[in-house]
């Protein structure tokens, strides 16, 4: 969370010399880091990020405290004014209020009522002080308990009393279907389980430590009213300001533990201001329920173990003063160092690291030297290398083929699997998404790349596409199967990504290739094949139908290849076999046949590897179904004559 | 005999009008190629009576001898008198060779890996959908953490594990602290996980798929300022020598101490001010000087504990930091919406 606070404001908990830069500059070194600092009239305007666990620094006085302990190391003087809030001298009424809280929702309430209240533009200097901080203000009541918020550290609210009606606060947890209406007059309508304030009649009074409620709040004509603070579980708190929405700052506060001995500084300087501009006319006693007070814990920390996890050896002295100036309670006996830390900060002083930290911080990171650890050899997997280093060699492969690597999220839509012809039934399922296009985690990269294809339709004549991800296949009981896939996809033909996927496997070595049948729904029946290496499937590649084209109202064709990562380069090897060079003559003789479903290439191919003077076979030319075919003839053991060669080529029909 | 004169003299006219080293080239093959005119003179000697022979064959190799002369002087001629040859224009462009393009995550994660196996860091990856378990319990995150609540992680609709808790996408590689940690069973440990992470945030600076590198050391003494050096090697490595990273105190759960890592930034030097024709303005891109890199700490002792390694006898630090991050501030990418990274259009994948 930010916040912001006011230069002249610090002042009054902080004596220092140092200016608000020289703040910025060494309170973002130690502390809460000083995001901006801006002249803001005569005073300057500081915005500070704190982190979750100091809340307790998250005020004027926290950060006077932080910049106690931290300006001196740099040769600043700085003290934390502490200060003693004036009682109000008015004479003690009777009214009170019936607290109950049998579900134990709150860790403490203060509460005080005044009577006869003076409603008023605040004092300028309020006025001004909430304005540079980002606050409006309303009238003196309400911005009293802004202010105090601020400079404590603790929110505050104020009720009307006689709006209340009942004198009574029960604190329960709201049942589903139950309404309220905000102090700004919007309606909510509860889930169940947000903590709400009942005044013992069933009416809500109060969403508290997140926003007021209309019925409850203070109005011109107040005059009776109650100062209240509450310290109710964050969690739920948290919850209830995420679940509608209502993200004030109370809830950015009390959503983050605030230390319940922090609501007593704030009561106490809230009943003092009401003192001083409200007027009122009678005070009532002091409600306070408080079951369990904040306890702090010692910690015992050896010097040793300070030194070991900072690596640097800090002097004993500065310890026990940085420790000091946090106002923690530290003594040094012998090597142990023993440190009471202040009720606010016992919510995260749990451990020696913690201590450390505080000691490393003040002392300053940016005192501290850089090394490397000495280095050891830790042995990467085998398979994590393999797949590592072919991912890198496939991506660049691909890439200088002049294909484009997508990156599409992992999560797709529901009309993006039943597009495919997939089943949603075989994809797990986001529960809390945050938009339909992203609901399901994807079993196949096709459908996410034929979509590449289609957005980009018309942007560029050429579309060739390639994406290595993982695809998620849920398990029984278990975590998904996460397989790695190399999809590739383009808007050209067949033999263009047949090529491709030729190309690479030439690229990885890949042994002899099978292609067989194959009857992947998304792919023309006739236009596709499935890849195979001594029984493992590689992959399938092919046209996709006419009809999914129109499903996606792709205008072109899309040619589609997906392969399993890891059997794709199960076989590939860096360097292929050696064959040793044949010095004799190569006869090439050419020859074209008519392609029919019985005489296709395969066919023969396979007919002229039987003999065993065939080297090589290439494609001269495909026209209309006739295909010429350069057969190279040669013996590893003498010169071949065209006779020999062609008697060869003759055996093929 | 009148044969020879007869090739003499033509041999001379074609000569005479040789004007380039091909033409030449076609003239010695004519005569002297191996079907040329001196082969079939040298071969038409057994047409002759036995005493014509002797001087026929003379004459035949004096011809020869002087046509090689002959070639051989006006190649030289030739040669000494080339001048350029015919023209081109070579404005025009070169033949086109496909191109192609990477992702720019790819080259972030290549270069981050090489960075980091050179100081011994192994590269692992782990699952992307994990259990509770590994993604918070073991990190240190209570139940009631913020950060795993339905606003900050993404929840996968199965059943709960009743050791491991619920199904979630991870949204940080730091579930992968644990997964390392048990495979090596014992420290050391030096690793780099790079990985997708995901987080239900959509908008212009935030992308629900994302990459994150983590860092990781768990060994025998291992301090801060171990930490520190690392950071610092990788800064320098990937942005440039001129850079330095400073330390800031943070709060994370499963590292104590904790820390925002910063880095100077590269266009004012970490000056915060940068020069232009009407003297210093404030910096466009960073706060005063520096840009926040990433998340670092301690690893918390409940972090080792979790995976049974003795925080008395080991400790370590880890760091988590953003891949699109560090492309924007290497390359200084100007994106106004970081969404287009993830969005594929050819003409913003085909610049890279």
């Amino acid at each position: 969370m930010n916040i912001r606070i006011t230069h002249n404001w610090l002042l009054e908990y902080l004596d220092t010399d140092a200016n608000p830069r020289e703040i910025q500059k060494y309170l973002s070194l130690c502390g809460p880091s000083v995001e901006k600092v801006e002249p803001y009239g005569d005073d300057f305007a500081y915005d500070i990020e704190i982190t979750s666990n100091r809340v307790d620094s998250a005020s004027v006085m926290g950060i006077a405290r932080e910049a106690a302990a931290i300006l001196p190391r740099f040769g600043k003087k700085a003290l934390f004014r502490h200060k003693k809030y004036r009682e109000a001298e008015l004479p003690v009424n009777n009214f009170t209020l019936a607290i109950e809280d049998k579900q134990k929702l709150s860790a403490r309430i203060m509460a005080v009522i005044f009577d006869q209240v003076k409603i008023k533009d605040s004092p300028e200097y309020i006025r001004k002080r909430l304005a540079a901080v980002g606050v409006r203000s309303l009238n003196n009541l309400v911005d009293i308990t802004n202010y105090v918020m601020i400079e404590t550290g603790h929110p505050a609210h104020v009720f009307d009393f006689e709006r209340v009606k009942t004198g009574k606060f029960i604190i329960r947890t709201a049942k589903t279907g139950e309404k309220l209406v905000t102090l700004d007059k919007k309606n909510f309508l509860l889930k169940g389980g947000e903590i709400v304030f009942d005044d013992g009649t069933g009416r809500i009074v109060d969403l508290p430590s997140i926003m007021g409620t209309e019925n409850s709040v203070v109005t011109n004509k107040s005059q009776r009213v109650i100062f209240f603070i509450d310290n109710i579980d964050p969690v739920l708190v948290r919850r209830a300001s995420m679940i509608h929405g209502i993200r004030t700052m109370a809830a950015t506060y009390n959503e983050k533990s605030i230390d319940p001995e922090i609501a007593q500084t704030t009561f106490y300087r809230g009943i003092e201001l009401f003192g001083e501009l409200a007027n009122p006319k009678s005070i009532s006693r002091t409600i306070d329920v408080y079951p369990n007070p904040t306890k702090v814990k010692q910690l015992k920390i050896g010097l040793e173990f300070i030194h070991s996890r900072i690596g640097v050896r800090i002097p004993d002295k500065d310890i026990v003063s940085i420790l000091r100036n946090l106002q923690f309670g530290t003594e040094l006996k012998g090597d142990t160092l023993l440190v009471e830390p202040p009720s606010f900060r016992s919510r995260d002083m749990h451990i020696p690291e913690d201590v450390v930290e505080e000691i490393a911080r003040i002392y300053g990171y940016h005192n501290l030297p850089s090394n490397l650890q000495q280095p050891v050899f830790v042995k990467q997997p085998k398979a994590e290398e393999k797949f590592l280093e072919y991912q890198s060699k496939i991506k660049w492969f691909l890439k200088h083929l002049g294909l484009n690597e997508i990156m599409n999220y992992s999560m797709i839509s529901r009309e993006a699997i039943e597009k495919v012809g997939l089943k949603i039934d075989d994809h797990l399922k986001i529960k809390n998404s945050i938009s339909e296009e992203i609901t399901y985690m994807r079993t196949h990269l096709g459908s996410s790349l034929i979509q590449n294809i289609k957005n980009n339709e018309g942007k560029r004549d050429l579309l060739k596409f390639f994406e290595i991800a993982k695809t998620y296949k849920p398990r029984e009981s278990d975590l998904p199967l996460e397989e790695f896939k190399l999809g590739i996809a383009t808007n050209s033909n067949f033999y263009d990504i047949k090529g491709i996927s030729e190309a690479l496997f030439r690229e990885l070595n890949l042994p002899d290739y099978d292609y067989a049948s194959s009857d992947n729904p998304l792919l023309d029946k006739k236009q596709q094949v499935k890849v195979t290496i001594n029984g493992t499937k590689l992959g399938t590649l092919g046209t996709m139908v006419l009809k999914f084209r129109h499903l996606f109202g792709i205008k072109s064709n899309v040619c589609l290849a997906v392969f399993d990562f890891n059997n794709l380069i199960k076989y590939a090897k860096t360097v292929p076999n050696y064959k040793s060079i044949n010095p004799y003559a190569v006869i090439k003789l050419d020859k074209t046949f008519q392609l029919t479903p019985n005489c296709a290439y395969k066919t023969i191919a396979k007919a002229a590897n039987q003999s065993e003077l065939l080297q090589r076979v290439d494609v001269v030319s495909v026209y209309q179904n006739k295909l010429t075919l350069r057969f190279y003839y040669a013996s590893t053991k003498r010169n071949l004559t065209e006779d020999e060669a062609k008697k060869e080529l003759s055996k093929i029909s | 005999m009148e044969q020879l004169n007869k090739y003499k003299i033509e041999f001379s006219r074609e000569l005479n009008s040789i004007k380039s080293q091909s033409d030449l080239d076609s003239l010695q093959i004519k005569y002297l190629g191996r079907k040329g005119i001196v082969n079939s003179l040298l071969q038409s000697i057994d047409k002759l009576r036995q005493e014509e022979r002797k001087e026929f064959g003379k004459k035949v190799n004096d011809l020869k001898t002087s046509i090689n002369q002959l070639i051989d002087a006006i190649r030289q001629e030739l040669l000494k008198n080339a001048g350029p040859g015919e023209f081109i224009d070579v404005s025009l462009p070169g033949k086109k060779y496909p191109r192609g393009s990477l992702h720019l995550a790819t080259y972030a994660i290549e270069e981050i890996s090489k960075i980091f196996q050179k100081i011994g860091f192994i590269r692992m990856s782990y699952p992307e959908v994990e259990w509770e378990h590994y993604a918070f319990d073991s990190l240190n995150m209570p139940k009631e953490h913020p950060a795993r609540d339905d606003f900050e992680t993404f929840f996968i609709d199965a059943p709960e594990h009743e050791k491991y808790g619920k199904m979630v996408l991870t949204p940080h590689t730091s579930s992968g602290q644990l997964r390392e940690m048990q495979r090596v069973k014992k420290p050391p440990v030096r690793m780099i996980n790079i990985a997708k992470c995901y987080r239900p945030n959509w908008d212009t600076s935030h992308t629900p798929m994302f990459h994150q590198f983590e860092g990781m050391v768990v060994d025998k003494e291992i301090n801060i300022t171990h930490l520190k050096g690392t950071i610092d090697y990788f800064a320098k490595e990937f942005f440039g020598a001129k850079r330095e990273i400073r330390l800031r105190p943070f709060h994370f759960q499963f590292t104590e101490p904790s820390f925002e890592v910063d880095i100077t930034c590269g266009i004012c030097s970490g000056t915060g001010v940068t020069r232009n024709l009407q003297g210093s303005v404030k910096c466009r891109l960073c706060k005063s000087g520096w840009l926040e890199l990433g998340g670092s700490g301690m690893i918390h002792p409940n972090v080792l504990k979790a995976v049974n390694i003795d925080p008395e006898k080991f400790s370590g630090w880890a760091f988590g930091i953003g891949v699109e991050r560090v492309i924007m501030m290497k390359e200084d990418l100007k994106l106004d919406d970081l969404r287009i990274m993830y969005e594929n259009d050819i003409r913003f994948l085909e610049q890279f």
